[in-house]
């Protein structure tokens, strides 16, 4: 593959790139406790109760109500945060946040395992994820997204290969996004959606159930027992008003296309040059867009002050769909600057090449 | 045409790139962030948690949240008190971080005197012996 420099030297230049992001990340989160933001109201919160009373239920008992903490939330990163500070003694907000650079890392190596390209381009993919502003972000140290991308990128990086294992590393994966985040039911609705698309009845019925068995069902029957039925504080179907997606699509767009519009711009230029990239990677660009959207629509159903609601959350939700497109953008950009384009690879339908 | 592609594709990846980098310059001295850390690190978890990003803006509140969850059972829940003429954005604010230091105990709210101090905390069924376990500042 001749590129604009040789081999060795764009693998130790992209090499640095993820040393020097990982080397922020990781100065930005050990620095302090974590203590801000959602990790405060929510995340530290539940993980505190988690790790100091050794019961599940005390997720509920510090906010039986519902004010702030979000009872009907996933508890697998409160766990986390617990099952991680438990090595080192009692819980500890300091010692939380060296999860965030291994996290940082776990995602920039995932994002380099399901870039199909030759192994300088896939650290590519990986340095991009390290560089994110999301991971350097000081109050978003502790905040459950980082794990939320880790998992996804893991079943994007499962999502076409032909081992034995794939599948059910990939349901796996899906189910602990929706143990997670509730954008992981989301997320995992739409990986099962184009499977099925693609007419991959096996993977779409393993990733389904696995996904039921253990993403949604065990918890939601939990949570039912201990509090009963419980309406989502942030969005409910009495919320629902179709015109506030007018209102959500000028906030988002104030707030998120105006400001990111040069991204946005490049991005799509560096796919429309890379016809190529866009046919093998259509299930990943249509399920980005599928995923995008609902995450729209759901503002139709919010219970809170709409351009609040976007301004607080956009960058954040934003962000799966941001790293799961890295890979994509980095195929695009070597099939446009290698003067070999890409080696034959394997496509989201199935086929086998070379990795 | 090719050379076209490869060029605005190369220009694309390297301003990218670049503006990944400009935004992910420190936000504050590389000294400044280490001498930061190893205060962190080395203190115990009583100076650590009382400056940690949640507490060290409110020291008197916080101390008292830090010997309050000293003292009291984790059984036992909470019951803070604050006058009810603070704003109910502040009044949120402060029951969160109540209930951060104090989790897993649920922090109930109350508004009203909360005596010459501008909080109240009391563990919440208050014990027969309340006035012994109320922490002020």
């Amino acid at each position: 593959m001749a590129f604009v420099i040789g081999s060795r030297a764009r693998t130790l230049l992209f090499g640095a790139l993820v040393a020097l992001g990982l080397l922020g990340v990781a100065v930005v989160a050990v620095r302090q406790p974590a203590g801000a933001g959602d990790y405060l109201a929510i995340w530290g919160l539940k993980a505190r109760a988690l790790s100091r009373s050794g019961t599940l239920s005390s997720l509920f008992r510090v906010d039986p109500a519902g004010l702030a903490a979000h009872p009907e939330y996933p508890p697998l990163w409160p766990a986390t945060l617990a099952v991680f500070s438990s090595l080192a003694g009692p819980y500890d907000d300091l010692i939380v946040t060296l999860l965030w650079p291994l996290l940082a890392l776990a995602a920039s190596l995932l994002a380099m395992r399901a870039t199909r390209a030759a192994a300088p381009e896939k650290i590519l993919a990986g340095a991009a994820l390290a560089l994110l502003p999301y991971f350097r972000t000081p109050v978003y140290v502790g905040y459950a997204e980082a794990l939320l991308v880790v998992l996804l990128l893991g079943a994007l990086s499962e999502v076409d290969r032909n081992t034995p294992g794939a599948p059910f590393r990939l349901a796996l994966f899906l189910a602990l996004a929706c143990l997670t985040k509730n954008e992981g039911l989301v997320a995992s609705a739409v990986f099962i959606a184009v499977l099925v698309g693609a007419r991959r009845f096996r993977t779409a019925g393993i990733a389904a159930a696995l996904v039921l068995l253990v993403g949604i069902l065990p918890w939601a029957l939990y949570r039912r027992a201990l509090l009963g039925p419980l309406a989502l504080a942030d969005f409910s179907v009495a919320s629902f008003r179709p015109d506030k997606l007018v209102l959500a699509a000028r906030a988002i767009t104030a707030e998120a296309i105006v400001p990111s519009s040069l991204w946005l711009i490049g991005a799509a230029v560096l796919l429309l040059l890379a016809p190529a990239t866009c046919r093998r990677r259509a299930a990943v660009l249509i399920g980005m867009l599928l995923y995008v959207g609902t995450l729209f629509l759901s503002f139709a159903f919010s219970s809170l002050d709409l351009a609040w609601h976007v301004r607080w959350s956009w960058d954040r939700l934003a962000l799966v769909p941001i790293a799961l497109i890295i890979p994509v953008l980095v195929e695009a950009a070597v099939e446009c600057i290698s003067t070999e384009g890409l080696s034959p690879s394997r496509t989201f339908t199935g086929a086998t090449g070379v990795h | 045409m090719k050379t076209v592609r490869r060029a605005v594709a190369l220009l694309l990846v390297v301003s990218g790139f670049a503006a990944l980098l400009f935004r992910a310059r420190p936000d504050a001295p590389l000294s400044a962030s280490i001498s930061l850390m190893r205060k962190f690190w080395g203190a115990n978890e009583r100076t650590r948690r009382l400056n940690s990003p949640a507490l060290r803006e409110h020291t008197a509140f916080g101390l008292a949240l830090l010997d309050a969850d000293e003292a009291w059972p984790l059984q036992s829940d909470a019951r803070l008190c604050l006058p009810s003429a603070l704003a109910p954005g502040r009044v949120e604010d402060l029951r969160r971080r109540a209930a951060f230091v104090l989790s897993p105990r649920f922090v109930q709210m109350a508004r009203g005197d909360s005596g010459p101090a501008p909080f109240a905390l009391e563990p919440w069924p208050a014990p027969v012996s309340s006035k012994a376990s109320r922490v002020v500042p």
